[in-house]
């Protein structure tokens, strides 16, 4: 192996190569989403899902399978800032992409934001693989506000669909990352532009908006997809993929051979994969984790000792990442020692033992755990739920 | 010691029972008012108005509206002395307390003529007053006070905002040392939570939500339990308006939860009333039932009967719709 292949997110836009290569199942939503896009009427598409679920790599992959297809369509991509409007967010995405359109330079311009040539240049430089705008970083931040973004970003479609008649897409990724009446709220005042002629994908997390958006907005989707945990199969063979992607010679994606796991064995690989939970992004961390140990035990195969020496350390790797604070810590504990915290159950006394008097301030807290694979939220409709995430520490299990 | 002084000593008293104290004021303040007649003593006797007006204010025993008509008419005795143009700092600190036992007795009697006084006494007493003086500061905290409460009948946005320049003033002019600065500090959040409230429902919920933000922050820092209970309250309004169920209903858990720890049974009920909505707008209809009929349960009991007949509507619309759902445990009666 040349190197570690897990990653934290899909965010290498500029090189999506990797996610290529990694990116494993979810055949049955992607073809659901390819056959909306038979249709040349706009749509609009949701999907959503817990963090680290792989929303945002099944929505670059979705893009970058069509975008490959659908020559005549113009594709966009944007993580939503903290601080923008959906209307804003789209403007820039979009401006980005039509370099050659001088109005869409000049609202850039005038917004206070690298022009997309610009930007281009910068990563063309970096890689060849230019498969999307550069994501916005805090750099193309807009300094200039926008009097009148859903005029702009409306005017801005109509010049995009000159130039690309069969449709506009607006892909807006990260409203799971906020808080969910800001998110509510954002939808509510989008909703002339995302009803307009562009068509949308946008990610969101399934409790909140999300969940409400499909009782009482049934119109606004015309697909609602669910990402859930990957089954035990295709988590092995996202192992498989992982494993293969930074393999130099000796390519072997065949889950049937068993030196496709290599330097697993398909027993380790296995138990790695139950561990995983068909988490992605938790598989990502453990799997970093567990080679990091490997290595510095100096061991070329992660035999059974290794791997629970690996997970082992997960725990307290998972809490040094986090960097928790003292109060953040203090929640961490006791959800540990409780099992589960919920705004129904809890008491005043344990509230005030942790420095609080209401489980709302604890809930950014438990989101933040939620963040770090420390904590996860247990989908309710009557309770808000956060039960501790189980490592395994102790005895070797193997599932056969 | 004079009888006035050792009225004043009476009232002021902290240890002992605080009642037969302001008995004890009253008699003296009334004992002193026969030694210092009008005619040969003007101020002493307005000045002995006052604090009897002051005595009788805040008595314990007794008729309350009784002591407050007493209260008033004392307080118009002394004004008729302390005029603006001669004692203007006086004048200005007894139409302030006149002012707060206007706003007393429309908390007794409902009557929104006494508020509407109140609040016109207050901004003219504000003129007067010396500003960044005790009085000053009382008067501002007290019209903030008044202003509130005409906005819960109102609804005026300007109320809410002419409350919040009075705490405001109050706030910057005081000195940390104020043996009631808690108070004071607490008043802007709370105000600060009604004021998010109100705008979210306005529609500037950007806005509206921010100020709920800080306001509930600063207050989950004070001690004061029933100004952080409320603003939790708020909360959960907006965010009820805003149809963000999950998080109206951990508001309202919140709030229910630091309500009762509180023995707060009027802040239960609607806390209770609250969850019970959220629950059955999101179709938990067995759980909502249980808390509508804990709500109904206190209103009952604090005699809010018309609270109860609309719980009861309630009660029974979630019922009807759980009855046309598949149950087998459970039998339902007819609708
Ligand atoms: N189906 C998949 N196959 C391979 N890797 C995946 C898959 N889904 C997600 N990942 C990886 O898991 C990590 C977390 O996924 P991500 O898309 O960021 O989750 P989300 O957007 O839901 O928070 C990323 O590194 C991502 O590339
Ligand atoms: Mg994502």
């Amino acid at each position: 192996m040349s190197a570690i292949p897990f990653t934290e997110s899909p965010t290498g836009f500029d090189d999506t190569t990797q996610l290529d290569r990694t990116f494993t199942g979810r055949e049955n939503e992607l073809s659901q989403v390819f056959n909306l896009f038979q249709s040349l009427e706009r749509r609009r598409i949701l999907i959503y899902g817990r963090i680290g679920i792989g929303k945002s790599a099944f929505l670059l992959e979705a893009l970058a399978t069509l975008r490959r297809n659908l020559p005549r369509k113009l594709f966009t991509y944007t993580a939503l800032p903290a601080e923008l409007d959906l209307a804003t967010a789209a403007l820039i995405a979009l401006a980005q992409e039509l370099p050659d359109d001088d109005w869409a330079q000049n609202t850039l311009h005038q917004m206070g934001i690298p022009t997309a040539k610009a930007i281009k240049e910068r990563t063309t430089e970096a890689s060849a693989n230019v498969v999307f705008g550069a994501k916005m970083s805090e750099k193309s931040a807009p300094q200039g506000k926008l009097q009148y973004p859903t005029a702009a970003l409306d005017t801005l479609i109509d010049r995009a669909l000159k130039k690309y008649p069969e449709g506009v897409v607006i892909a807006i990724d990260d409203l799971d990352k906020q808080n969910p009446a800001r998110v509510r709220q954002l939808m509510h005042d989008a909703q002339g532009i995302l009803k307009g002629r562009a068509w949308f994908m946008l990610t969101g997390h399934p409790t909140g908006i999300t969940a409400d958006l499909l009782t009482t907005e049934r119109g606004l989707f015309d697909l609602q997809i669910e990402l859930k945990e990957l089954d035990q199969k295709t988590t092995y063979q996202m192992l498989v993929n992982y494993l293969d992607s930074v393999r130099i010679k000796d390519h072997c994606t065949d889950p049937s051979d068993p030196r496709s796991v290599l330097p697993f064995s398909p027993e380790t690989a296995r138990h790695f994969c139950q561990v995983s939970q068909g988490k992605p992004r938790l598989f990502n961390r453990l799997g970093t984790i567990v080679l990091n140990r490997a290595a510095e035990l100096q061991a070329d195969k992660i035999t059974p000792e290794v791997l629970q020496a690996g997970l082992k350390s997960a725990a307290p790797k998972l809490q040094e990442r986090a960097a928790l604070n003292f109060q953040e810590e203090r929640v961490r504990s006791r959800l540990q020692e409780r099992g589960s915290l919920s705004d129904e159950t809890i008491e005043i006394e344990d509230l005030e033992q942790l420095g609080v008097r209401s489980f709302s301030e604890l809930v950014p807290i438990l989101e933040k755990l939620e963040e770090a694979d420390l904590a996860h939220q247990i989908l309710r409709s009557d309770a808000q739920e956060f039960a501790a995430i189980d490592l395994p520490f102790g005895e070797f299990i193997d599932t056969e | 010691m004079t009888q006035n002084n050792l009225g004043l000593a009476y009232s002021n008293r902290i240890r002992g029972e605080r009642a037969d104290n302001l008995e004890r004021a009253i008699a003296a303040y009334e004992q002193a008012l026969e030694v210092y007649t009008r005619e040969a003593f003007p101020e002493d006797w307005a000045a002995t108005q006052h604090n009897l007006a002051d005595a009788y204010r805040d008595r314990i025993q007794g008729e309350p509206l009784a002591n407050l008509e007493l209260a008033i008419a004392a307080y118009q005795n002394a004004a008729e002395i302390f005029t603006r143009d001669a004692f203007p700092e006086k004048w200005a600190r007894n139409q302030s307390h006149l002012a707060q036992t206007l706003i007393k007795r429309s908390g007794l009697t409902n009557a929104p003529e006494d508020l509407e006084s109140a609040i016109q006494l207050l901004q003219n007493a504000l003129t007067g007053a010396t500003p960044q003086s005790p009085d000053f500061i009382a008067t501002q905290y007290v019209l903030g006070n008044a202003l509130t409460q005409r906005h819960e009948r109102s609804k005026d946005l300007d109320d809410l905002r002419a409350a919040e320049r009075a705490y405001r003033a109050a706030l910057e002019a005081i000195s940390p040392e104020h043996y009631d600065i808690e108070q004071y500090r607490n008043a802007l959040p709370a105000i600060q939570s009604v004021m998010g409230s109100r705008l979210v429902r306005d529609g500037q919920w950007q806005q509206g939500l921010q100020l709920l933000r800080d306001s509930n922050r600063q207050l989950s820092q004070s001690t004061d339990k029933l100004a952080h209970a409320n603003a939790l309250y708020q909360t959960a309004k907006a965010h009820e308006h805003l149809t963000d169920w999950d998080n109206a209903r951990t508001y309202y858990r919140d709030t229910l939860r630091l309500y009762k720890h509180l023995k707060d049974d009027p802040g239960m009920a609607k806390s209770y009333e609250g969850l019970g909505n959220v629950l059955a707008t999101q179709g938990n209809l067995a759980r909502s039932l249980v808390e509508l009929a804990q709500a109904r349960e206190l209103y009952a009991k604090l005699a809010r009967t018309d609270k109860v007949s609309e719980i009861d509507k309630l009660y029974q619309s979630v019922e009807c719709v759980l009855a046309k759902q598949p149950h087998p445990d459970l039998t339902y009666g007819q609708c």
